[in-house]
């Protein structure tokens, strides 16, 4: 029978798991959080009370004229905050996107051809996780320029390995199932199997892996920018408290630059983290991640 | 019963044998700072300056060698005169040949004595290897070793600056240096030996820590410290933090002082004293290279100085320990200052002056066009490990937006950055400090600095600049010298081949119980009269 619209909509909204939010208080937060942090993010110029860019008293204390005191150049910390939230969120998900799509693809494509691909693929993955990640990310970040797209791109292509592992151990397991052979039998090519069934059929991983590739790389940029090796045209958390670190914040106990970047970053982290929580405890997403 | 009161008495001695080691260790390390009265056992020196590697082309171990372990013909003195080092005393009639006279019971640290050929082979070997070294030796000619205690230089042409350059040149050993082809490599104990009163013992590259020892053979007066440790921070604010626990006896970052923010809390600390002396460098220079298009013109680079909210800039990055800088570029410090029309802030003029320089908004996008029409992005050079000139940087770039240059800021690794201003000279702007030293090599005022002959980050190269630069070097006579520095700054204020943004005082902290803390123009207060000076309060 055919669905009308709105049960068209339900049953959407149930395939992507969030009827079942009410049973899962731990992933209703981490979403409610996340979507303030968007909503922040998008909406900063409104909610920013002044323009982070704009000079004044360096070193203020908090006040009702700026919540969180100023910086060193006498910007509003709570402004630049605000604004921190769409660079440190921007660098996060497009980080988390490039590494997705790169694992996944390798993924998919090594356990669903297997052969001299899965070999090929999987060994350069293989190497790729040999490499110390952070130290290289150092590097190459060094090496570049200080820009944020210099950050996400060497963050981005260096955080896909563990998705690839993962989805291709589940592509594995899809490609040898009946429906699988059945399509295959059928005549339908390769590239319409894989993305009209085994990538749906590994859906849940990569969305629990890109949540997870999201928080990581907002880690991988805040290592970054606290190391001096961010863009200091756009400031994220990470680069606050780069400049809180450098500029006489933690010296003189301005606690009112430093911690509120941090805290940002540890709440952004547990809120992507929370995303991934099932609320069964035999859950096998949980197992796999 | 019995075996519990057994288990007491045991715990009870043990306790006062513990107890008694602690207080044992407590007074070794009461008497650990001094040996004798007032002698200091160790000083620590906390850095910011990483040391890569000890080859002695590294620049921060050439920095600290030539503090510790190396000496040179010629010193610069705590009131920045010439004084003798290896050197007794020189004599000159005509500023062109120069005769030393050294100290005849020098040795290396090897115990080999130092010689006069060691002098001329210095001179030789760094020609060859050191790219530098020609811009400001250029115009030697020879060296000559006549006997061991004597050596002869003679210039191409008289050199009134000469013996300044003479003084960054620290004094290799030809017995070790002569079998080294590549000195960037050769970084082995062998590359340590020099004359100075301390001998590195120890490197340690995970920790950037090095370990000084007193030379006891050393030639001179002995030292007043028996131990140096320098010790390497990452940032300046960890290294505070722990100059404020007592960790490091004193911060040194070379040619330049530490920011008034830490001020109120070392201000709090009763170990903590602090010296302030005026810049003989500059903390932060805004360079045009003209080289290169655009930036050859007089009216643009004037354009940009009106750009520049001064009075911001001195409030936001001295808090009070900086002046506005004239537009004559050189520190008021200097010798035969002059005072020439003060910068200051008119975006009405800077605007006007942009377009009468041809630059205007075309498309109307906010930016300026450059005359002929292209897109115009020019691109500012800072040095990462310089937060303070990332910061001035991002500063300068929202005074240069607002008048429309869609300045592009580019931030590179210190080695990158030395490689573009010194050699490759591609930069069209870039943003870094002077030193006392580097002012005054050359001529003089800074001029090698702008000289295309010499380092020429402005790549100056106008007949009208060389000749007052020229004159300079040749002039003894005080009153033409006074006229020719009064020229040379009028030059620097119309011209404006380079813009003093910012000039801080030097603010330098120190460990208030030892006393004998001497501030050196050049080399800060890591100088020798700090160490042959210095003892307990």
């Amino acid at each position: 029978m055919e669905l009308s619209l709105p049960g068209k909509l339900i049953k959407r909204l149930s395939d992507t798991g969030i009827k079942s939010l009410d049973q899962n208080p731990l992933r209703s937060l981490g979403i409610i959080i996340l979507t303030v942090l968007v909503l922040a993010a998008v909406f900063a110029p409104y909610l920013a009370p002044h323009d982070p860019k704009q000079t004044g008293i360096p070193h203020q204390s908090p006040s009702s004229e700026h919540l969180l005191g100023t910086n060193d150049l006498g910007q509003d910390v709570f402004s630049e905050l605000i604004y921190g939230t769409r660079v440190s969120l921007t660098i996060g998900f497009l980080s988390g996107i490039i590494s997705i799509v790169i694992g996944v693809t390798v993924g998919i494509f090594a356990g669903y051809f297997r052969g001299w691909a899965e070999e090929l693929l999987m060994g350069t993955t293989d190497v790729f996780l040999l490499i110390p990640s952070l130290p290289l990310m150092i590097i190459l970040a060094a090496y570049l320029n200080p820009s944020m797209w210099n950050i996400i791109v060497v963050v981005g292509l260096l955080g896909w390995c563990s998705t690839a592992r993962l989805v291709h151990s589940r592509v594995l397991q899809v490609r040898e199932m009946q429906f699988i052979e059945s399509t295959r039998a059928l005549g339908y090519s390769d590239i319409y199997i894989i993305i009209r069934h085994v990538l749906v059929n590994t859906k849940d991983i990569i969305y629990a892996k890109f949540s997870l590739a999201v928080a990581s790389a907002m880690l991988s940029e805040a290592s970054l920018s606290f190391l001096g090796l961010g863009d200091p045209l756009n400031i994220s958390w990470g680069e606050m408290i780069h400049f809180a670190f450098s500029r006489g914040g933690f010296a003189n106990d301005l606690w009112w630059w430093y911690l509120p970047p941090g805290l940002m970053i540890c709440v952004t982290l547990l809120a992507f983290i929370m995303l991934t929580m099932e609320g069964r405890k035999d859950s096998k997403i949980l197992e796999l991640i | 019963m019995k075996y519990i009161t057994k288990l007491l008495i045991i715990t009870v001695l043990i306790s006062c044998v513990l107890l008694s080691g602690c207080t044992q260790t407590s007074e070794n390390s009461t008497d650990s700072p001094t040996v004798g009265d007032n002698r200091i056992q160790k000083l620590v020196i906390g850095t910011t300056n990483k040391v890569e590697d000890t080859n002695m082309n590294d620049y921060s171990f050439g920095l600290f060698s030539s503090r510790l372990t190396h000496r040179a013909l010629v010193t610069i003195g705590a009131n920045g005169d010439i004084v003798p080092d290896l050197a007794t005393s020189w004599d000159t009639s005509d500023l062109k040949t120069w005769t030393f006279h050294m100290v005849g019971n020098a040795t290396w640290h090897d115990g080999k004595p130092l010689t006069a050929q060691d002098v001329r082979f210095t001179m030789d070997y760094q020609k060859k290897n050191n790219p530098t070294w020609k811009s400001v030796f250029a115009g030697l000619l020879s060296v000559e070793a006549p006997d061991n205690q004597t050596v002869i230089m003679t210039l191409d042409k008289p050199g009134f600056n000469f013996l300044i350059n003479l003084a960054t040149c620290r004094v290799l050993p030809e017995h070790i240096y002569k079998n080294v082809e590549d000195p960037k490599k050769f970084n082995t104990p062998d590359a340590w030996i020099g004359t100075g009163p301390y001998v590195l013992k120890s490197f340690d590259k995970a920790t950037g820590l090095l370990h000084y020892e007193i030379y006891d053979q050393y030639w001179g007066q002995s030292p007043a410290i028996d131990q140096i440790d320098i010790r390497y921070f990452a940032n300046t604010d960890t290294m505070m933090l722990a100059f404020q626990k007592g960790e490091i006896d004193v911060p040194y970052a070379y040619a330049t002082g530490y920011s008034p923010y830490y001020v109120p809390k070392l201000l709090d600390n009763e170990n903590i004293g602090i010296m302030t002396q005026k810049n003989g460098g500059i903390t932060s220079v805004l360079w045009f290279n003209e080289n290169k298009t655009y930036f050859d013109s007089k009216t643009f680079r004037q354009a940009v100085s009106y750009a520049i909210d001064y009075e911001e800039m001195k409030n936001i990055f001295t808090s009070g320990y900086g002046s506005i800088p004239d537009a004559g570029f050189v520190p008021q410090s200097t010798l035969y200052y002059k005072e020439t029309r003060p910068l200051a802030y008119d975006v009405n003029k800077s605007k006007d002056l942009l377009d009468a320089a041809g630059f205007k908004d075309t498309n109307g996008d906010g930016f300026r066009e450059a005359p002929d029409g292209k897109k115009f992005q020019p691109v500012l050079l800072i040095r990462s490990d310089k937060v303070e000139h990332v910061r001035a940087a991002e500063m300068l770039k929202k005074y240069m937006n607002a008048v429309g240059i869609d300045v592009q800021l580019k931030i590179m690794d210190r080695s990158s950055f030395g490689d573009i201003l010194d050699f490759e000279k591609t930069h069209e702007m870039a943003l870094a400090r002077t030193t006392y030293a580097g002012m005054q090599t050359g001529s003089g005022y800074g001029s090698s600095y702008i000289d295309q002959r010499i380092y020429g980050w402005s790549m100056v190269n106008d007949s009208k600049f060389q000749t007052i630069v020229d004159q300079l070097m040749t002039t003894i006579d005080s009153e033409k010298r006074r006229d020719l520095a009064g020229q040379l700054q009028d030059y620097y204020a119309d011209e404006m081949p380079a813009i003093t943004v910012y000039n801080m005082d030097i603010i330098q902290p120190y460990n208030k119980n030892y006393v004998g803390w001497v501030y050196n123009p050049s080399s800060g207060i890591l100088n020798y009269d700090t160490l042959f000076g210095l003892h307990k309060a």
